[in-house]
């Protein structure tokens, strides 16, 4: 029972087997079918009639920027369509008094966007100038405009797809051009490659990846060529290992890290040691990653400022749960999270720091079995399906 | 608060006035603080990609009639901004979702399956605040984790709340159910 309602209020984490078998718990328990539905009737009604009361949500955000003083933001037109709508905008916001907390979070908005703006031109080389245009061919060649970038972002919605029906039932392709091997994972595929080095690359489905014949570890020169998704688990060595991808570098010494990268731009998140990242039109201009923070090289752009991230979160679509000092209640939440089980922690181990790189396929009790002799806990399974972790 | 950063105003007018060149740098530039902003905002997610594209299509839209040119971050903001909306309301919307994970099993035919309609307003004063706080911003559009943060819980806390308030409702309408099947069997 206690599964199921987890499962029917949170089913985030719901596999199609695990929905299916919600439904067959729904046919089966009339009482709870019924509750549910008038749940839904509740929250549908809610939500229904928030759209009815705000159908712009645009005033909200006029709104927030009007009463935080940063109304000389707004243009004319907005100011007077404010203006029309605060009467009723005010008694809905009297009436659903969450539209405040929406408020306030939009105000919040505005602060970050004030600070990632301020941040960029504090540290770009020169804010863009009309004086410093080229010409429009040499520019055709290197930039994009949005239109072409819509278009383009089709086609990265597009391809995958085309990739999949073409390619289903070939998992992996290698073609060997003299020592070097190129890899290209299909379609929602994951896979594991050992270099010569010892070194480990998790490709997602998609990634291709170039490198040195893994036979003949004489030639690895620890340089290896991305584009997709892939995280990488670098042993160290005398040599740096380095990553290129269409728009950047990333060099390392040995360290674990998750690339996401395509012909416009990379994403780099750094789970340990220490990276330098650069683009390939700035090559000495490097930003260095501490754990926990990640970085962007969009095309001709300087990499972006670090960015403080949470590991298993920025690197979800690993498959993975990278712990990095994390608090045992952390790890704890975020396994409940992901997996619709309770998982509790003992107030004396809540912030005790655990690390691990552990596959999301196991589930949360095996995980959860593998840290607990790292805090010297152990896992007890609880009434309501769940688990806690007990010194 | 007023920036000392931003684009040169002859260079916005000269997009404005259809300079192909001055449209590509101001939208080269543009890139990475919408990225920035927007991942400061849901995170590393994957919508990240889409609300940076349709903000720009947006000011893309919308550059030629910017009346002031050194109003370029503010027009930018808001179109930040109304995207950040569009994509809490697209979020549990019938239309927007073929498959969300985050959508109940079925939602659309079990909101219809009890046959009875409900009493939505004695339902919610069934709630407490807090209950009734978070059931209408997650129906605003908000993850629980979001909401969380916004009201500066956990998502466990926030959770919790959920189920209560889902006992609490059951126990409410099905006292209310019977009442009415009683009063019907009289009538």
């Amino acid at each position: 029972m206690q599964d199921a309602l987890d499962a029917l209020l949170f089913p985030e984490a719901l596999t199609a087997a695990q929905r299916q078998a919600l439904q067959e718990v729904l046919a089966e328990d009339e009482a709870l079918a019924e509750a549910y539905g008038h749940w839904l009737q509740v929250r549908d009604a809610v939500r229904s009639d928030l759209n009815k009361q705000v159908p712009d949500r645009r005033l909200l955000v006029l709104h927030a920027l009007a009463v935080s003083g940063q109304g000389e933001e707004l243009t004319s037109t907005e100011q007077a369509e404010l203006d029309a709508a605060r009467p009723h905008l005010l008694a809905t916001i009297n009436q659903y008094p969450a539209l405040a907390d929406v408020v306030h979070h939009i105000q919040d908005g505005c602060a970050d966007f004030d600070a990632c703006w301020n941040e960029h031109f504090a540290e770009a080389p020169a804010a863009p100038r009309a004086d410093s245009l080229r010409p429009a061919a040499d520019r055709r060649a290197q930039q994009r405009s949005p239109v072409r970038t819509a278009s383009q972002w089709g086609w990265r919605v597009m391809a995958p797809l085309a990739v999949a029906l073409f390619m289903i039932t070939a998992l992996l392709i290698f073609q060997r051009d003299s020592q070097m091997v190129t890899l290209e994972v299909a379609e929602g595929q994951t896979q594991v490659v050992e270099l010569a080095d010892g070194s480990t690359v998790r490709l997602l489905g998609g990634a291709r990846l170039v490198y040195t014949d893994p036979d003949d570890a004489a030639t690895f020169n620890r340089r290896v060529e991305l584009t997709g998704q892939a995280f990488f688990d670098v042993v160290p060595g005398q040599q740096g290992f380095s990553v290129a991808t269409p728009t950047g570098v990333t060099t390392v010494l040995g360290t674990s890290f998750g690339i996401s990268a395509d012909d416009a731009e990379m994403q780099v998140v750094l789970a340990t040691g220490k990276v330098a990242v650069a683009s390939h039109a700035a090559p000495d201009r490097v930003v260095v990653l501490e754990p926990g923070q990640m970085s962007e090289v969009a095309r001709n752009a300087l990499p972006s400022t670090p960015t403080e991230v949470e590991l298993s979160e920025a690197l979800g679509w690993t498959g993975l749960f990278v712990f990095r000092a994390t608090s045992l209640a952390d790890a704890a939440a975020l396994l409940s999270e992901r997996y619709g089980v309770p998982v509790s922690v003992d107030a004396a181990l809540a912030q005790e720091a655990v690390n691990g790189t552990f596959e999301q396929e196991v589930g949360a009790q095996q995980i959860l079995e593998w840290l607990a002799p790292t805090v010297n806990a152990q896992v007890q399974a609880t009434a309501d399906g769940g688990f806690v972790l007990v010194p | 608060m007023a920036s000392p950063y931003g684009f040169d105003t002859a260079l916005v007018e000269q997009a404005q006035a259809g300079n192909e060149a001055a449209r590509e740098q101001i939208f080269v530039t543009l890139q990475p603080i919408l990225r920035a902003f927007f991942i400061k905002r849901i995170g590393f997610k994957t919508e990240v990609d889409d609300l940076v594209q349709n903000t720009m299509l947006r000011v893309h839209g919308g550059l030629t009639d910017l009346k002031d040119s050194s109003r370029l971050k503010a027009f930018a903001m808001k179109a930040a901004l109304f995207e950040l909306q569009d994509l809490y309301r697209g979020r549990y919307g019938p239309k927007e979702s073929l498959y969300d994970p985050e959508i109940p099993p079925e939602r659309s035919e079990m909101s219809n399956a009890a046959g009875i309609e409900v009493d939505v307003e004695r339902a919610l004063s069934s709630l407490t605040p807090k209950a009734r706080q978070i059931l209408e911003l997650r129906e605003y559009g908000y993850r629980y984790q979001e909401i969380a943060e916004m009201i500066e819980t956990t998502e466990a806390a926030v959770k919790m709340q959920v189920k209560r308030a889902f006992e609490r409702m059951r126990s409410v309408l099905s006292v209310a159910g019977v009442m009415l099947v009683v009063f019907g069997l009289c009538w």
